[in-house]
């Protein structure tokens, strides 16, 4: 005859925990499906504070970007978290502007130069609200950069169904953003965004899960990048020219599954989007995470990217578009990549946790889904993150 | 628009055919899918960072929940 369920229907972190071993029960019995405990049982973890500082750098000397970020979660009782959350980008190196024709007609790629050097800093503070089976959470956040600033308010809800078996979820987030130039540095157009998310996470059974989400993004105003040029043949250099609308939606579908021979979960994530620049975009990320003995935990994969260039893109212009839309942006272009993927977390202390994450990515033109680019575009990109996970 | 419906509606299916294929998992035997390793997603903060990496460097998009702030990012 199985144990009685310990605590399902009763208000998460009410339960006063006794042991280690009683603790692993609670967390088993009480465990939301997909969701890292300390997010959503705030009883559990009275207080908690993540620090962490990441390095992401490119190939042949071009961006490198520092953030050091902090992140707090305070309980207020049983039933409130509040989150504030602050970090700071140090962006330095060369940014690809614009491409030209070479010796042959053949295009590359023009940076420029060493000569980006910019400061973000940006933050936000939130509350999170539990009852039984809901959970809604409210954000308010701010970023700010000599040519960017954005304004955003975010609110999300989850429902926990099926004795916490399903979890759906739904969101809406209101980005209103401001972007100018180093040229005209007190110019600011204006750039709004709309995302409404939807999802469902399901327990299938004891030892796999799967989540899917939708997700529609409507944005407007001046989309177009002020640093972007773009090369015609017939008049020379013209600024990067994009829709004033833009329609995005996405699928994601994570699967989780436990292999007890290998001791070892097993994580597939495909997404899926189009939208109404022409760019169809797909990317399968597989990883296999396994806990080790000492409190360490190890997780190994690799992502696999792959999309359409927008219908407004081409390498080389002839003549000015009639529309007079027109970009030659490398994110803009078809083009795919292939990453691998590696994290380690050691539990130093019942405290304190240390975690490390890292992301190698080979951008390339041959692995694009569809339209044009060019291999003058390849390059890499890498980040390291290290995060410091303490809680009181 | 076509291919916005399309998509949708293989996403229905596609969550059909899951919510059909579950049966009701008791707390008690739950102890595998609260291990660490069954985390749909990363800690917080290496789930912002990478997202907002791709967000930067990619022209698609992922349904991945709301929230967090733009940049002008190169």
């Amino acid at each position: 005859m199985p144990p009685q369920p310990v605590s399902v229907g009763a208000d998460v972190g009410v339960i006063s925990v006794k042991s280690p071993r009683l603790a692993a029960l609670t967390a088993a019995a009480m465990a939301l499906p997909g969701l890292h405990a300390r997010a959503a049982e705030p009883g559990l973890n009275p207080f908690t504070v993540d620090a962490s500082h990441l390095e992401y750098f490119e190939s042949g000397n071009r961006m490198r970007v520092r953030v050091n970020q902090a992140t707090a979660i305070a309980p207020i009782g049983d039933s409130t978290q509040l989150i504030a959350d602050g970090l700071q980008d140090v962006i330095s190196g060369a940014s690809p502007i614009n491409n030209a024709p070479g010796p042959g007609g053949q295009p590359h790629q023009v940076l420029t130069g060493a000569s980006v050097n910019d400061r973000r800093n940006a933050g936000d503070i939130g509350a999170s609200l539990f009852s039984n089976d809901n959970q809604i959470t409210v954000r308010q956040g701010w970023s700010s950069e000599n040519d960017y600033k954005s304004t955003w308010t975010s609110i999300e809800g989850r429902h926990f169904l099926n004795q916490k078996d399903t979890v759906l979820a739904a969101g809406f987030a209101f980005n209103d953003d401001g972007v100018s130039t180093h040229d005209a540095p007190d110019d600011f157009r204006t750039r709004i965004k709309r995302d409404y998310f939807i999802g469902v996470t399901q327990i299938i059974n004891e030892r796999s899960l799967i989540e899917l989400s939708l997700e529609y993004s409507y944005s407007n105003g001046f989309l177009s990048d002020p640093y972007k040029l773009v090369f015609v043949q017939s008049t020379g250099l013209l600024p990067d020219s994009r829709p004033s609308e833009r329609r995005q939606i996405s699928v994601t579908g994570k699967y989780l599954l436990y292999v007890p021979p290998i001791d070892s979960a097993l994580q597939v994530i495909q997404s899926l989007s189009t939208d109404n620049w022409g760019i169809n975009a797909g990317a399968l990320e597989v990883q296999l995470k396994k806990e080790l003995p000492g409190e360490w935990q190890v997780n190994a994969g690799g992502r696999l990217y792959s999309q359409s260039s927008a219908d407004f893109y081409q390498v080389l212009f002839q003549t000015p578009p009639a529309d007079g839309l027109h970009t030659s942006d490398y994110r803009m272009a078809g083009f795919g990549s292939a990453s691998w993927l590696l994290g380690v977390t050691k539990q130093i202390t019942p405290n304190f946790s240390l975690q490390f994450s890292g992301e190698r990515t080979y951008r390339r033109y041959a692995l694009r889904s569809g339209g044009t680019g060019f291999d003058g575009d390849n390059y890499i990109w890498s980040f390291y993150l290290v995060t410091l996970q303490a809680q009181f | 628009m076509r291919r916005t419906m399309h998509l949708a509606r293989c996403a229905t299916l596609l969550l059909m055919a899951a919510l059909s294929a579950c049966s009701t998992v008791p707390p008690w035997e739950r102890g595998t899918l609260a291990k660490p390793v069954m985390s749909v997603d990363p800690p917080p903060q290496e789930k912002q960072q990478k997202l907002r990496t791709y967000g930067a460097k990619e022209g698609g998009a992922a349904a991945t929940g709301v929230g967090g702030g733009g940049c002008g990012c190169n």
